[in-house]
Formats: structure tokens, sequence, C-alpha cells
């Protein structure tokens, strides 16, 4: 998925309001200080029905799967039986530790791994792009061309990047949970616990520098606070591209492609790792390159970082995100995809930027029908909902555990129902002020935000400089676009608040939605970036702006919604955060804890599935690339071949593999992860899952689901015939 | 054209094959809006060109009675072709080898009758003749029908290659399904015939408007369909698949079962231009295998073998001429035929 990064990407996407950490989305940097906080309303007095009891599949027809919480293992608690019991392996330390040193964390969002003694690094091509376009100089267009470092001198140094490998493990739980024990309240407990944590990872990185400087040690979370690691992090701050291949075969198939399998691509791209005197870091913990590759039915490995899921909560929240929160999303991006569809590939002013967002804006609507698609398979919440079920029955076998969560799933189901309430006037603000939203919307809920800030004589200047930035680093969209945005959102809000609601009377001024999004786009400053930067320093709000009135209409009533969306997670992370404990009181490490971005090793199996009427292959080879490359070579952008591709040398056998399916678990995060073979002998690079591992994320399944690596063999091959690196090829085999 | 007839030619989406039965024909039915227009020639000369054969269609593609169906139709026949029979090709007109049993029938006349009653014409010998009716019983014709029942075989692929991946029901696709056939007339003699669809050496545009034609039960039609991408398995389909492809797929499944094709086949595949179209579906239900998929100028760019249901609609799956082309010259070492398909094909240009 261009991929797991582009996902990342559109986390903000994804998120209605009160999501963290985005750079576009206003949002973030609000504290609220603008509505009155109202009085948050659960419903606790109501009983919540049983909210699984409209399914057309019984809970009782579905049988739990012992991985349907997914196979994404730990190192502190490693499947050692399991991996006996499944494939033979005797795994002992040393096996889960070659396993571990070889893996990199990469950036802030990707994996990697070390594939040679002197620091070489393999990741995907996808997560490398910001770097390769940081490193390009100003004549170079190494994106679209390529780079190749001919000799160690040559390999570009990308500032601010950095490579992490998991040097040791240990278990603080008991140092972690002593701050709590006298601590009263869950959400004072959860604060204790935290800052605990965060002190023993100050003191450890202070230790571990005494030792080695390159050491920092995180304190990582477990089943939600029940167990707490301290992983101790070699950083690699050194950071070199060394080769990557042209974007239009390190992406081959675009956008569509995504989640797409079969699948052609070379995703790779080389970095080199430097210790801190400059010179290449000394990496005997690199895993060695299988020649030969994998074959159907072998045990493979992927190790790497996945981000997160939503695995571990109640059938409720599942059926709430299958008639809303996806719902809302699906139909707000489709509106815009499908509206804005015909201004896609229009030469025009803003071009650049509103293809970015509408490509973006395609593959989330791919990605989130894909996983609404699987909600709406009543077997998946019904697994969930037994799962649900056998957590009762065992809870109620122990009192203690009873009286702490006895009702754990009824205040989850009534919080629903709560959120159920609210939901109509929360989809009239999908999305709003983030990357698909107009330009000028987005631009005015900045300004207005900053300018209550600053007349409230809100003094951190960083904040306001960060709303600021936010607002200013928006490119502009072309006009046309804006106003069918604009038109889109005002009919939303219109059908989510009724034509007689003063909010909306007061918004379109007794106009209709047409010509009032139409007198928007001719007369605001808002259109261009720079004339926006002009009008926030005389005074958006008491300007005469056409889009003043609009958005001091709209901008309280979205605050407010925001903070409802905010009050609802809070009770609602709280909760999962419990059900978490419970399930760590009632199964221990049986079952992996969800993500968290740290290292986990996941097995499986390679194998092809079926799809679409017929057998998908494990494999592809090079020929399924040219034959989408003749195929889709009138109607597409996506499928074309750079020009040293077009003809291959004869030396090049056309049979090599070049991507490869299996059943592993893995999600955002573990792009650019290894997959290893039982020897942990690299045998493929991951980079995408299909389509039909999209409802993974809600309940893991081998079925059809697979994750996508390049595979192995395809690698040395090209680097060697097509693009006679010569210095690579002989480096990679050195280290065997 | 019954009023039900018109119902459905104003109602089907331009996405759906447009059925128009030839007894029915009239000029508008066949425009396409803003471009190609066929008349009434066309229309006949499309019918004369169009074969039926038990259970299916065919299409002849010289004026010398050589002739293409999908290759199930002639294996299916209880003929000395078994299934396991490798490839044919018969390198001049005294190799080609008599179907023995299969007679293939043109459709020379259609005659309005007034009324149901009225008495059929005498059937000539080498004919016979069949009363229609149209579905309300509103109006009558009689179907006048050649007959040709010396058939010969001229080449048909081995039948891993016909039926690779044994994929039935799937787009996209890779599989070789076509055999070559020469009709014979009475005296022994290579069918004389103006009728017939130049082959095309090049895979259908994006967007094309194509007509797929072929004599059912109730006589001949034009569909009128479109070569289009639809979105499938996270993605978009292929406009059409290549021989790239099928080289892929008989690599990615490691040559096993299905997915084997003859080891003679793939040095001579590699041979050829692999980036030629194989397969391409084009929208709507082919009422017959065999059925040919023409251009407004009577170019003849691929033969129906199979029906897809997917991207959400049913679809007709054909394999390409201009991949055959291909492979003719290389894999079969069919010169003789390359050069007939040819000849045709510069005939039809000059002419045209």
């Amino acid at each position: 998925m261009g991929n797991y990064k582009d996902w990342f990407i559109a986390g903000f996407l994804l998120c209605l309001a009160g999501c963290a950490s985005s750079a576009v989305e206003v949002v973030q940097v609000i504290d609220q200080p603008l509505v009155v906080e109202e009085p948050q309303t659960f419903v606790s007095s109501m009983e919540a029905p049983d909210p699984t009891l409209s399914l057309t599949v019984d809970r009782f027809d579905v049988d739990l799967d012992r991985f349907d919480g997914g196979k994404m293992w730990t190192f502190d608690s490693p499947p050692v039986e399991w991996l006996a019991e499944e494939y033979g392996i005797d795994a002992d330390s040393a096996w889960f530790a070659k396993a571990r040193l070889g893996a990199l964390r990469f950036g802030t969002n990707c994996s990697a791994s070390f594939v040679s003694d002197q620091g070489l690094i393999l990741t995907n091509h996808h997560c490398a792009r910001e770097s390769i376009t940081e490193v390009s100089g100003e004549a170079e267009r190494l994106l679209e061309e390529g780079f190749l470092a001919a000799t160690a001198a040559d390999e570009r140094r990308v500032p601010d990047l950095y490579v992490e490998q998991l040097w040791e493990i240990s278990d603080v739980t008991q140092r972690v949970h002593g701050a709590s024990r006298i601590v009263r309240g869950d959400n004072e407990r959860v604060r204790a616990r935290r800052d605990k944590a965060s002190v023993i990872a100050g003191e450890l990185t202070n230790a571990a520098k005494m030792r080695d400087s390159t050491l920092r040690v995180e304190v990582i979370e477990l089943y939600s606070g029940e167990r707490y690691a301290a992983y101790t992090y070699r950083r690699y701050e050194d950071v070199r591209l060394v080769m990557a291949p042209e974007k239009k075969l390190g992406y081959f198939g675009g956008e569509e492609d995504n989640f797409t399998f079969p699948r052609y691509t070379l995703d790779m791209a080389f970095f080199r790792a430097y210790d801190q005197e400059g010179n290449p870091a000394v990496t005997p913990e690199h895993y060695k390159w299988s020649s030969e590759g994998a074959n159907a039915e072998d045990a493979v490995f992927v190790v790497g970082n996945p981000g997160s899921t939503s695995r571990f909560g109640s059938a409720s929240q599942l059926m709430f995100e299958r008639d809303y929160t996806l719902v809302q999303q699906v139909e707000t991006l489709q509106r815009r995809v499908e509206a804005l569809q015909p201004f896609v590939g229009m030469d025009q002013a803003g071009a650049d930027a509103f293809e970015n967002m509408w490509f973006t804006a395609s593959n989330s609507l791919k990605g989130l029908s894909g996983q609404l698609e699987g909600l709406r398979n009543d077997t998946l919440i019904a697994r969930r909902s037994a799962a649900e079920f056998q957590i009762k029955e065992d809870l109620f076998r122990s009192d203690s555990l009873s009286m702490r969560y006895g009702s754990l799933f009824q205040e989850l189901d009534e919080l629903q129902l709560s959120k159920r309430a609210e939901a109509g006037r929360m989809a009239a603000f999908m999305f709003f002020g983030t990357a698909v939203g107009s330009r000028i919307l987005t631009r005015a809920l900045h300004g207005y935000y900053y300018a209550n800030l600053q007349r409230r004589g809100y003094v951190d200047q960083e904040v306001l400089d960060e709303i600021l930035e936010n607002a200013l680093v928006l490119d502009d969209f072309p006009a046309e676009v804006d106003r069918v945005i604009i038109t889109l959102r005002l009919e939303e809000l219109l059908e989510a608040l009724g034509e007689q609601d003063p909010t909306m009377r007061s918004i379109l001024g007794g106009l209709t939605i047409d010509s009032l999004a139409a007198n928007l786009v001719a007369t605001t400053a808002l259109s261009d970036s720079a004339n926006f930067a002009d009008l926030l320093d005389k005074g958006f709000l008491s300007s005469d702006d056409p889009v003043v009135p609009v958005i001091s209409a709209l901008a309280p009533l979205y605050f407010t919604a925001q903070q409802q969306a905010e009050s609802f997670k809070n009770r609602e992370d709280l909760l999962v955060a419990e059900l978490a404990s419970l399930r760590f009181a009632l199964y221990g490490t049986d079952v992996p804890p969800d993500a968290s971005f740290s290292l986990r090793i996941s097995d499986g199996r390679v194998g092809g599935y079926s799809y679409n009427g017929t057998r998908a292959p494990a494999f592809t080879t090079f020929y399924g690339l040219y034959d989408h490359f003749y195929a889709y070579r009138k109607i597409g952008r996506s499928w074309d071949l750079p020009e040293r591709w077009r003809d291959p040398p004869e030396m090049f056998d056309l049979s090599t593999p070049l991507n490869l399916v299996s059943t592993n678990d893995i999600t955002g995060g573990n792009s650019g992860s290894p997959l290893l073979n039982q020897d942990l002998e690299i045998v493929g690079l991951v980079f995408d899952g299909n389509i039909e591992s999209l409802p993974n994320v809600y309940i893991f399944s081998d079925r059809t689901a697979r994750t996508v690596s390049v595979d192995v063999r395809a690698i040395l091959p090209s680097l060697q015939h097509v693009y006679e690196a010569e210095r690579l090829v002989e480096e990679i085999l050195a280290a065997q | 054209m019954s009023s039900a007839q018109a119902k459905q030619m104003s109602t089907s989406g331009e996405a759906d094959m447009v059925v128009v039965r030839h007894q029915w024909y009239s000029q508008a039915h066949l425009e396409a809006p803003g471009s190609h227009i066929v008349d009434e020639d066309w229309i006949e000369n499309v019918r004369l060109g169009t074969l039926q054969l038990p259970q299916c269609a065919g299409a002849l593609v010289s004026a010398d009675g050589l002739a293409v169906t999908s290759a199930a139709c002639l294996r299916s026949l209880e003929t000395w072709i078994r299934p396991t029979d490798s490839v044919f090709v018969a390198d001049e007109l005294l190799q080609e080898h008599r179907l023995a049993g299969l007679a293939v029938e043109q459709l020379v006349e259609i005659r309005k009758l007034d009324s149901p009653e009225d008495p059929p014409s005498d059937a000539l010998p080498g004919t016979r003749t069949e009363i229609v009716a149209a579905d309300d019983s509103s109006s009558v014709w009689e179907y006048i029908w050649r007959i040709y029942d010396d058939v010969r075989l001229v080449l048909i692929p081995p039948v891993e290659v016909a039926n690779f991946g044994n994929e039935d029901g799937v787009y996209p696709r890779y599989a070789l399904d076509f055999a070559l056939f020469r009709v014979y007339d009475e005296s022994g003699q290579p069918l004389d015939t103006e009728s017939y669809f130049a082959w095309s050496d090049r895979p259908p545009d994006r967007r094309e408007r194509l007509f797929a034609t072929a004599v059912d039960e109730n006589g001949p039609f034009t569909g009128v369909t479109l070569s289009d991408t639809f979105t499938y398995n996270g993605t978009t389909s292929p406009p059409y698949t290549t021989l790239y492809g099928m080289l892929d797929l008989h690599h990615s499944h490691r040559a096993t079962g299905v997915w084997g094709l003859p080891a003679g086949w793939i040095t001579g595949i590699k041979e050829s231009d692999l980036s030629a179209a194989l397969n391409f579906s084009v929208a709507g239900r082919c009422a017959q295998v065999g059925t040919g998929i023409v251009d407004v100028d009577m170019e003849i760019l691929g033969i129906a073998f199979d029906h897809a249901y997917t991207g959400g609609r049913d679809r007709c799956v054909a394999v390409s001429t201009s991949g055959i082309l291909s492979l003719l010259r290389t894999v079969f070492e069919a010169e003789n035929i390359v050069e007939e398909l040819a000849e045709q094909a510069r005939s039809v240009e000059e002419n045209g």
C-alpha cells in the first residue's frame, strides 16, 4: 500500500475530531478554550439491549480461533511452544535474539533490517520516499530517476533519519506497578503508572548512555499497562541513502494496485548506518540473504514494528464502527472522490496538491471500504461476540474479577448507545478541517482559532506559531475543486441540521448552497495562501471577507462536536484498557498484546489462496511486470516502466520470482520488515497486505488474507543486471 | 421491431450489450452516437460471415472459407479430436482433416411472412427453411439456411494451452481458446465467399464500440458492446491481457497442474511478441461461444470463449486475434495461414 506509510499519512483522514498528532488537522493544537464545556451525558440508567441480537449469524455458530487476536508476538514472551507445535522448530533464546537483533525500526513509521556486516539496511521504497526527496540536489529528480551510490563516499546522509535496533529487554512491571499500588481511581492509577514508566525510562537511559552513548531506553506498556518492559534501543543517527530504484518500479501499480495481489512491485531501497566516527557501522547481527528463496508452505517469519489494531474491543464497538463511523467515513470520502474525479488530470494551477489529495482520499476509501465490507459479514462480529461471551463466562468464575470487571461490557455497550445519539451531528463534520477538506474552510478554521486565541490574550507563542504554520503550509487547490468541496460540506451540514436550524440559516444567509459556494470561491482572500497570510496579519475576523460569517457560525458548532467526540474517546480508551487488563488476568501472555509500534515477530506460511473465481499463486514473476506494463499502457500512468526496464538485458531471467504472499499477521508499521525463513535468512521484504487482509484490523484471519512481500530472489538480479550495482551485490554476497 | 425490443434498446445502459436481431434491424439501432454508423450492407455481410455450429458460433475469416471458433466447440464434437490430442496444424489444404459428422450453417436469407400460414419456400438441396415468430407473435419470418457438411480442421492448439488455467468464468484470463477450420462446398472446393471478417492485428481500444455477432436459435443478432475496464480485487482490470501474463502464470504456479504449458510451447512463445494481446472482455453476455467480436470496419478482434460475472455485471471473455496472429507466426509455424489472413485483410483494405 504505497503503502503502510500512506496508511499512516491517511491516518489523519481517518480520525474524526480528537485524534492526536497530525500536522494538518487544526484540532491537534486545540485544548478547547473556546466553548463552555457541556455536561457529559452517558446513558447509564438505561439497560443496553444485547446489540448482537440482530446478527444473522449466532455466536454459537462460529468457532473461536485461538488467533482471532492475531499473532504479533513480543520478544518478551516469545511463542516457543507454538513454533515447536506448528512448525517443529526448536526456537531457543539464541534464535529469538538473532531474529530480534537483525531487525530495525526505521524512522517513525516503518521497519527495516541489516543485511550486511557493514551496516547495510534494506527497507521499502515507499518508506524511503521522503529521504530520497530530501537528499535530492536542486537539479536532481532522484525519486523519479532512482539513486545508486557508486562508492561509499557517494552515499548521502539523510537529515534527521535514524534507525533503532532492539538491543535488550527487561521486565519492569513490578517497579511501575509499585508506584500505583496506593493510588485510588482508575484514571489516577493509569496516570501514576505512566509517570513512573517515564521516570524509569529516563533513569535507565542515563545508565545505558554511561555504557554506550547510542543506547536509549523506552518503557513499553503492554496489555494496557498490565505489563511494562524496558526496551533498550541502539540508535543509529547517521543513516545514508545507498540505492533506490525509480519510483515507477518501486511503486509499480501505484495507488490502484495498493492492497492488491497478484502484484509486481520492486518496493525496495538500501541505506547504510554509520557509527559516530562516520564509519560504516559494524553489524555482525545482520540477517543472511537466502539464495534459494522460499517455497509454498514454508514457515516464514515477519520481524517488524506493527502500529496498532482494533482487535480487542467489544462486539458493540464493532457494530458502532460498522453502522456509523465507517459508513460516515466511506460516504464522505465517496462523495468527494466521485465529485472531484473529473478534475483529475486537468492541467491547472494547484493540480498537484489536489491530485495528491484525491489519490490519498481514493486510497483511504479503498481501505475503509474493505474494512466495512469485513464488518458487514456477520460472522466476523459473531466471532467477536463469542469471544466476549467466553470472557464473561470465565470472568464470573472469579469473585474478585467479577467485582472489578462485572459491568465492563455493559458500560461499553451503553457508551455505544450514547455515541449513536450524537452520530448524526458528528457525521456533518467528518474530515472537516483535514487534508480532504476545502482549503478555504480549513484556512478559515485555523484563522478563526488563531484570532480567538489572540483576542483572549493566549500567550504560548509556540502554539500560536504552530497554528499559523499548519494553516500556511497548505498548498492551494484549483478554485473549482474548493467550490465542489464546500458545496458537499454545506449539503452535509444541511442534511444533519435541517433547514430551520439557526446556524444553518445564518451560514446560508438566504442564499442557496450553490450560490453561496460560488460566491465564497469567487470573492474570498482565503483561496490563496499568500493572501491568507496577509489577512491574518491584518486581523482575519474583523475583515469583511465573506468567509468570516460562515466560519463564525460553523466553528463553535464544530468545536462542540469535537469536544463531545473527545470525551467519548477518553471514556472508551479507559474501558478498552480495562478490558485488556481483564483479558490479561484471564489468559496471561497466551494472547499477544495489541501492536504498539514496537518489535514483534509473526509466524506464517507461504501460500496462494482463492480469489476472483480462481487461484492466486504464492509467487509472481517479472513476466507479470511486463504483462501489466503492456496491458495497461493505454489507460494509465500507474503501470509505466522506467526507461532502463523497458528492454531488460538478455541475462535477466523474467521467470524470476518478483513478489510473494504469506499468512503472517501484519499491520501499518510493518512496511520494510524482513520476511525470514526458519534459519532466519531473508526470503522477502514485506510491503503490503492484500485486499482480503483489510478486515484483519478487527479479527485476524489467514484464510485468504495475505502479507505481500518482494521476493528476495528479485533483488540481486535487478541490482546486478539492470542497475549494474556490483559494489552492493558483492557486499551482500560477501556477508553470507 | 417489437415494442418490447424497443424498450430493451432504450433502457439498456451503455455498458450493457445491446442486442439487435437482424430481422428487426433498422438503422437507428446500430448507430454509435457521434461516430461510426453501420448500414444494411454491413448487417448483411455480418450475417453471411457468421456461421452456426452445434451449440456454438463461428466466423468466416477469408474468401476461401477459412473460419474461426472456440477450440472447445470443436473438441466437444465426437470426432477424432480427443482432448488429449496435442496441437494440429495443416500446412496445406491437403492436410486439412475432415470433421466427420460436423455440419455448419449460414443464414443466407430472411423473408418476412404476412402470416404464419404462408407456405414456406421449397427447400433447395443443401438448404433448410425455418419459420420463426416474434415473442408476441406479431411478426413471422422465414429463415433459409445453407448447410455445409464438409468442414475440415485447419488448426487447433493443445488442450493445455486452449484451457490454460481451467479458469471457467474468470477475467483477467490467459487462455488461447480458438481453432481454425475451413468450409468446403458441395464440389469439395474451399468455399468461395465474399462475406467474411478481416483478421485484425490489434487489441480493442479503450471504450471502443464493438459488435458481437452470432446466430442462435432465434436467428442472427448483433450485440453492440464496449470494451472497458472495471474495478476488481482492489484495482482496475486490465483492458486486455498479454502473452507475458501467460508465462507469468506458468512460472508463478511452478508449471503445476492446469498451469503447465507444454515444454515446446515455452520456447516457441518466447520467440513471439510477448506484448501481443491474449484475452480481453466486453460488457454483456455473449449468447454463444465462438461468437466473433468485430469492429465497425468488419475486422474481427476477438473470438468469445467464455462468460464471466465480475465487476458487478456480465462480461464476455474473448481471445484476441492479435495474440493468435503472433503465435501463428512462431509456435504454430503456420506461415500459409498467416499469409491467407493477411491477404484477406489487405484486400478488404483495398476494396474498402
